[in-house]
């Protein structure tokens, strides 16, 4: 039988990955019909990868840098990326995507602080991805 | 029985027939004829606003999930035409006009106004250079874009382009440029003389958009809504199309495709299917003008001589899509009332390429933010912030070759009815741009050639040169006049016509020509 994951299980912990606390009720709807297109057409492997990382409860993010940009696991940042477009039509989700105060020091401190925890994910999200393939 | 019949109804279509009322003839349109049904609120004000005040789902995503396609397929699509709003523009295209397709990615549409409901607005007069390999000269088609020009009312400037895009007579004022694209060309001005030594020119854009009242429309409102919904100060064929109707200047047949025709003695049969029913219908009419756009227009012409066998070509323009970083941007607010598509224009004459480029500089503050996630090396978190603090320094610019870049693609009719089109594998050359990477970094615009995108081949929606004109054509080759090669009566009005594809926006280009063929056809 095709292993895959829960959806709300999945929401939440893509949720949390992307913007920390707990996924609003209508977002949470409206991702578990997204999810469900893109499992329809997703192969078993991947659909099999996401469901043992969310069964695991491992670092979604670190996972879905590492499939990014070693370009495995598609699906997971699709998901990601799904949820992205989700979030950004609420209203109170405006924060996350547009910035309204101009500050060049805070931009180049931002992206600076993203790029070392990057590295830091990069690294997890390699040894996550390795534990998949052996698991 | 019909004296004209012009098939299709995009920015070809409705220029032929504005061609024809204006000589005092009323033909008869055929189209699908598609409309927007969404149940999409209007938006009125500016988009950002809006998005803090309500829940934009309807708006940027849809029940039917049309704005989530670039998270949903592996397949690339055009952000514009995945808004609910916008989803009429190629609705069921795939179910009327099957295609089989090789390393080409067709957009076709049946919505009346056809593509241009979604189209960047870029209106470009041809110039001698663009008609190189055209049987036809400038003067023939000059009336004609002066006679658009009033009609569409366009926004631009006399300025360091206009040896590229023509004159600027009746043009109105330019757009405003946003606050990146105005540091840049204020960087032109101060490196012009060396940048133009280079073969580098920077300009307004020539857009059907108002920058001023015209007509009865507004004038832009830097909202940011380009992408999600029909704005009134955005021209579209759509908007000449109604005019028409409205007073009963042409005979307007929505809910019909047309398969094929046949030529008699004293006219022609058109023969066509209900595009709700499927029964089939049909036409007389004594000249028939085909505007379906090159491939279904080609469609037609093969359809009509039952030919499997032709390969017909089929060209487009390739492009790259260059991202831009302007540093001193980083951090700084999103420009929220910008104009969201073309702000300027760059022409290069490129003596390494040794043809002409044309650059297409864009505001990415029209699409939403999520569009971008995953495209910068930085965790999920990261690119979130990339967003807030990168993308209001970004801007993209479209590079397009003229179509000869690029061997064409071919075309054919299959046994099972679906078009069939192959394009050879193709991949520009990003090092060869390493002096436009050079001139962009002059004008505070940061790339690298590994950034460069090459979208697949059809994503620029220009399609040209099915059966292109020639001084003396064979099979499936038109003469000067439009006139289809061995038909009496049969006109082709659309870029199919077109023996090359000049490295601009080919509408304009294109809406004059439907005009000069429309004329021509009236006289004969």
């Amino acid at each position: 039988m095709l292993k895959q994951a829960n959806p709300d299980v999945e929401a939440r912990l893509i949720y949390r990955a992307l913007f920390g606390g707990t996924i609003p009720d209508i977002l949470a709807r409206r991702y578990r019909q997204a999810a469900h297109q893109l499992d329809r057409t997703a192969e078993a492997s991947e659909l099999a990868a996401v469901a043992h990382l969310i069964d695991q409860n491992a670092d979604l993010e670190a996972a879905e840098l590492a499939g990014r940009l070693t370009g495995r696991l598609s699906l997971l940042t699709r998901k990601f990326a799904a949820m992205t477009y989700l979030a950004e039509t609420l209203p109170d989700h405006q924060r996350y995507f547009v910035t309204h105060r101009s500050s060049l020091v805070a931009g180049v401190m931002v992206l600076g602080w993203n790029g070392l925890l990057t590295a830091v994910k990069l690294a997890h999200g390699l040894w996550l991805l390795r534990s998949v393939r052996r698991g | 029985m019909a004296e004209f019949i012009i098939v299709g109804s995009g920015a070809a279509g409705v220029a032929a027939a504005l061609a024809l009322v204006h000589r005092g003839i009323r033909p008869m349109l055929l189209d699908a004829g598609f409309v927007n049904a969404a149940a999409v609120p209007r938006v009125h004000g500016n988009l950002y606003d809006y998005r803090r005040r309500r829940d934009s789902f309807d708006l940027h995503i849809g029940t039917e999930l049309g704005g989530l396609r670039a998270a949903l397929d592996t397949e690339q699509s055009v952000a514009k035409l995945n808004a609910p709003n916008m989803a009429f523009v190629t609705r069921n295209a795939g179910q009327l006009a099957p295609l089989e397709q090789t390393r080409f990615h067709a957009v076709q549409s049946f919505a009346a106004g056809g593509l241009g409901n979604a189209w960047g607005a870029g209106l470009y007069r041809w110039v001698e250079e663009d008609l190189d390999s055209f049987p036809v000269s400038l003067e023939q088609l000059d009336p004609y874009f002066d006679l658009l020009t009033r009609e569409i009312g366009i926004s631009g400037q006399d300025d360091d382009l206009s040896p590229f895009f023509g004159s600027a007579a009746g043009l109105l004022p330019p757009l405003n440029l946003s606050y990146n694209a105005r540091l840049a060309f204020d960087r032109y001005l101060r490196t012009r003389d060396t940048l133009r030594r280079s073969g580098i020119n920077m300009g307004y854009p020539r857009v059907g958009v108002l920058s001023v009242p015209y007509d009865g429309r507004p004038a832009c409102d830097y909202s940011n809504l380009e992408f999600w919904q029909s704005q009134p100060y955005i021209y579209t064929p759509a908007i000449t199309l109604q005019k028409l109707v409205s007073r009963d200047q042409i005979d307007y047949q929505p809910g019909v495709l047309v398969e094929s025709w046949r030529e008699t003695n004293d006219g022609l049969t058109l023969l066509a299917a209900d595009v709700e029913t499927g029964e089939s219908v049909q036409f007389t009419g004594g000249t028939l003008l085909l505007a379906a756009g090159a491939i279904n227009t080609a469609r037609i012409a093969l359809q009509s001589r039952r030919d499997l066998s032709t390969r017909l070509p089929l060209l487009e323009n390739p492009i790259l899509q260059i991202p831009l970083i302007a540093p001193h941007s980083v951090g700084r607010r999103l420009d929220t009332q910008a104009f969201g598509l073309v702000q300027l224009n760059l022409v290069w004459q490129s003596a390494g390429h040794g043809m002409t480029l044309q650059g297409s500089l864009i505001e990415l503050t029209a699409p939403m933010r999520a569009e971008f996630f995953g495209r910068f090396p930085l965790s999920a978190r990261g690119n979130l912030a990339a967003m807030r603090v990168l993308l209001p320094a970004m801007m993209m610019m479209q590079l397009y070759y003229p179509g000869s870049a690029q061997p064409p693609a071919e075309l054919s009719l299959s046994p099972n009815g679906r078009l069939r089109i192959v394009a050879p594998p193709h991949d520009m050359d990003r090092a060869s741009l390493a002096p436009l990477l050079k001139a962009l970094r002059m004008l505070g615009l940061w790339s690298h050639a590994a950034l460069i995108q090459q979208p697949p081949t059809g994503h620029a929606i220009h399609y040209a040169g099915t059966l292109p004109m020639r001084t003396q054509p064979g099979a499936y080759q038109c003469y000067p006049d439009g006139r289809l090669h061995g038909t009496r009566r049969v006109f082709v009005a659309d870029s199919a016509s077109f023996p090359t594809l000049p490295a601009k926006n080919m509408s304009f280009g294109m809406m004059a020509n439907a005009m000069r063929i429309a004329t021509a056809a009236a006289i004969s």
